[in-house]
Order: C-alpha cells, then sequence, then structure tokens
C-alpha cells in the first residue's frame, strides 16, 4: 500500500525514525509546536522498553508502569496533540539537501525538512536459540531495570567489559550470590573494575567459559555453562541470566550518512544535531553517558527545540 | 477499520483450519511482551492477505489443547499451515512484519 505521503508529495517537518520514549517525546513536542510531525515504528510504540515488564525509575509513576503501557500513553499523547504514526520499517534515507526522503519498506517514501532518529540501541544477544522467546522472562539485558525483582535470590551474569562487571557489581549489592560468567581468563573490564570484583565476596567468577544453555523447564532453573579449556560442563543454578555483551545501535539503514564514533552510536551532543543539517539523534542511539527512559525522553523535547529553529533559518535563507 | 487477526479457538478451529485455504497462527498471552509488541504488525498482516491466507492468533492461556497440538513451547511462535492442515513451518518471535512476510513467502510461496 502506497500512503498519502508518497501521491500528494507533501512535505512533513518532521520524519521521527523510531518510536520509543526519545521518538515519541519528539513528536509530542514538536506537535504541540505546530509542525508537521510523523512517527515511523516498525513494532509498536515504546521501543526496547516494552520489553520490561515494570518501569520504576521514570518518574510520575510511583508504582511502577509496564513498558508496553507507558510506550501507548506516549503514543496517545502525541497524536492527541496532532503528531502522525505509521507502521512501517525504514529501509533507507536520503539526507542530502532541504527536502530530506525517508524510504520505506511498505508505506512509500516520505519527504521532510528534518529526520530525527530515534532508532535505539539493542543488547547484543548471546546466540541461544530459545533467547528471543525468554527476553524479560529469565534472560535480561539490564541489570539497572531489572536487578531489584531478584533480590535477595542467585543470578547468573555473562560478560566480561567494563558495563559487565558493573552491572555485576550492581547485582551483588541486591542479590545473595553472582555467577560472573566471562569466556576468556581475563576481564576485558578496568582494572577498577575488576579490583572490585574481585573484592566483592558474593561474586563468584566463572572464567574460560561460554553459556552452553539455560534450563527453563517449569520456570527458570540456572545455566549450563562450558570451560572452553577443559570442555567440561557445570550447572549453575540461579533464577536468571543477565546478558551484558555489548548493545548494537541501530543504524544499518543510513549506510554512513551521518557520522559516528567507533562503537557506531550518531555522535551528537546534548543539542541532539547530528553531522549532517537538519538531522538530529534522540534517546539510545546518541552518543551519551547514561541511556535510559527518561534521558531518551529529554532529548526528544530538545530535539524539537533544534528542528524548529532549523525550519526557521531555512526558511529565512529562501 | 482495518482487516485484524482472527482469533481462533475451540469452536471455530475446526471449521477455519485445513479447510482449503492455507493458515498461519500466532501462538500468544497477555503476559508477553513480545506477544504484544508484534500485534500491531500481525493485524497488518492479516489485512494484506486477506482472502489468500486466515491470519488467527490463539490465546494460549484461554485455548491451550491448541497449543498442545502443535507442541508450542515458546511465544510468540508463529506456524504456517497449508490447506490440508499439515504444518509447513514455525517461527519464534520474528523481528518485525517483514519477517513474518519473508516466512509466509518462503513456506508457502504468497
Amino acid at each position: 500500500m502506497i500512503r498519502g505521503a508518497l501521491m500528494s508529495e507533501q512535505i512533513y517537518d518532521v520524519v521521527i525514525i523510531g518510536g520509543g520514549p526519545a521518538g515519541y517525546s519528539s513528536a509530542l513536542y514538536c506537535a504541540r509546536a505546530g509542525l508537521r510531525t510523523i512517527v515511523l515504528e516498525h513494532l509498536s510504540a515504546g521501543g526496547q522498553m516494552t520489553l520490561t515488564e515494570i518501569i520504576e525509575n521514570y518518574p510520575g509513576f510511583d508504582e511502577g508502569i509496564d513498558g508496553f503501557t507507558l510506550g501507548d500513553q506516549m503514543q496517545q499523547q502525541a497524536e492527541k496533540f496532532g503528531a502522525e504514526s505509521e507502521l512501517t520499517s525504514v529501509t533507507s534515507v536520503e539526507l542530502t539537501g532541504d527536502i530530506k526522503v525517508v524510504h520505506t519498506s511498505d508505506a512509500g517514501d516520505y519527504r521532510t525538512r528534518c529526520v530525527v532518529i530515534a532508532t535505539g540501541a539493542n543488547a547484543r544477544p548471546l546466540g541461544l536459540p530459545n533467547e528471543a522467546a525468554l527476553a524479560d522472562k529469565g534472560i535480561h539485558y539490564c541489570a539497572a531495570c531489572d536487578g531489584m525483582r531478584f533480590k535477595g535470590k542467585t543470578v547468573a551474569l555473562v560478560g566480561g567489559g567494563n558495563t559487565a562487571l558493573e552491572d555485576a557489581l550492581l547485582l551483588s549489592r541486591l542479590c545473595e550470590k553472582v555467577y560472573l560468567i566471562h569466556r576468556r581468563d581475563q576481564y576485558r573490564a578496568e582494572k577498577f573494575y575488576a579490583d572490585a570484583v574481585a573484592e566483592a565476596e558474593n561474586i563468584e567468577p566463572v572464567l574460560n567459559s561460554v553459556v552452553e544453555s539455560v534450563d527453563v523447564e517449569g520456570g527458570f532453573k540456572g545455566v549450563t555453562v562450558k570451560n572452553v579449556k577443559t570442555d567440561e560442563t557445570r550447572f549453575l543454578e540461579s533464577e536468571a541470566l543477565f546478558v551484558s555483551v555489548g548493545r548494537v545501535p541501530n543504524t544499518g539503514f543510513l549506510n554512513g550518512a551521518v557520522s559516528v564514533d567507533g562503537s557506531g552510536y550518531i555522535e551528537a551532543d546534548e543539542t541532539t544535531r547530528t553531522s549532517v543539517p537538519g538531522v538530529f539523534a534522540v534517546g539510545d542511539i546518541r552518543t551519551k553517558p547514561m541511556r535510559q527512559v527518561v534521558t531518551a525522553a529529554a532529548d526528544g523535547a530538545v530535539s524539537s527545540m533544534f528542528a524548529q529553529q532549523y525550519i526557521e533559518e531555512s526558511k529565512a535563507k529562501g | 477499520m482495518a482487516t485484524k487477526a482472527t482469533v481462533i479457538n475451540v469452536d471455530n478451529y475446526q471449521e477455519l483450519i485445513g479447510n482449503g485455504t492455507p493458515a498461519i497462527l500466532d501462538f500468544w498471552a497477555t503476559w508477553c511482551p513480545h506477544c504484544k509488541r508484534i500485534a500491531p504488525s500481525y493485524d497488518k498482516v492479516a489485512a494484506d492477505y486477506e482472502g489468500k491466507l486466515i491470519v488467527g492468533k490463539v490465546d494460549t492461556d484461554e485455548d491451550p489443547a491448541i497449543a498442545q497440538k502443535y507442541d508450542i513451547e515458546y511465544l510468540p511462535t508463529f506456524v504456517l499451515i497449508d490447506g490440508e492442515g499439515n504444518v509447513v513451518d514455525k517461527v519464534v518471535a520474528p523481528a518485525n512484519k517483514a519477517a513474518i512476510d519473508e516466512f509466509i513467502h518462503n513456506g508457502l510461496g504468497l
């Protein structure tokens, strides 16, 4: 089906790619500023947070709120002020020139003055065959988000970088015991983190080991690891497996159109402006020190201000 | 209102599945975040394949017998069924609508 965007050659002020908290906050502020705005989302509103059963660190919800409901409410709120939404996958973009073009898989092309990239970053999966189905049901990717659910329990965590060890330390403060699984005999993390892990009495390092499988028969039972040097397997009884083996920013459709850092995140400062005029990066996709729902939402608001400024300056130039 | 996925339960299963028209069934549950996330895309699949494919969804808590019949272990699982009622293929948690389209195309050539 070809949507009206292509049929009538209409031009949006802002096309937002991605309907998570950053995308819909941008949509809310852009729509309220009178900009013609559409959000292109390939699944459902909320992005990654829809996989979180309960979000307890987004201000204003003292009982917590499930990620799916929060995403849905963010969409409804933005649409109340005139933002549009389309369920489609963005396949490629043309970002040069005053009018930019966003190509989609099945909803035609969108012409726009500004593009806000809000496609987020996904946790890198381990590659277990049943992993996607177990996400948030035994396999977790955010210790800060989900660790509290395992207070006083035993959990396993796989990874060896700074974030992994930081997550292990966080979990060690909440949980009775943490198995820290790493495939090498030394962590990749900085010495500071490695020393802190060594001092934590309830973290048991499981080095030279990889996760073979998880036992979920009748509920999450534990993790089977294999020692890569001896080929011996060991079962670690635990209530969850936290995976902290890096993140993958969703930038494939950009095909190098904007500058990214060494890890693939879009280079943009607090203004959310990228290397391309009229293109903004918000939320987890942007270079930033902390990736949370609240910081994503803040980016969205900021982007609207600089999108308005860009449009006004473009018009002034004629 | 666009066509949405058809709710399949013990009352309409016999009538709709294996009676000449191929089908895809989404085994889901209300408590499954992946299931909820893919639901809008699946409704779009229902609209796109209207008349060519029965696009159904089975609530595994409401109708566990149907889930058992297809040995469903993980949610969401999508099962492709030919017009005679034979299972053609299964997929767990497809990434988006494009992945479901590809799954249907590879299995049934639609």
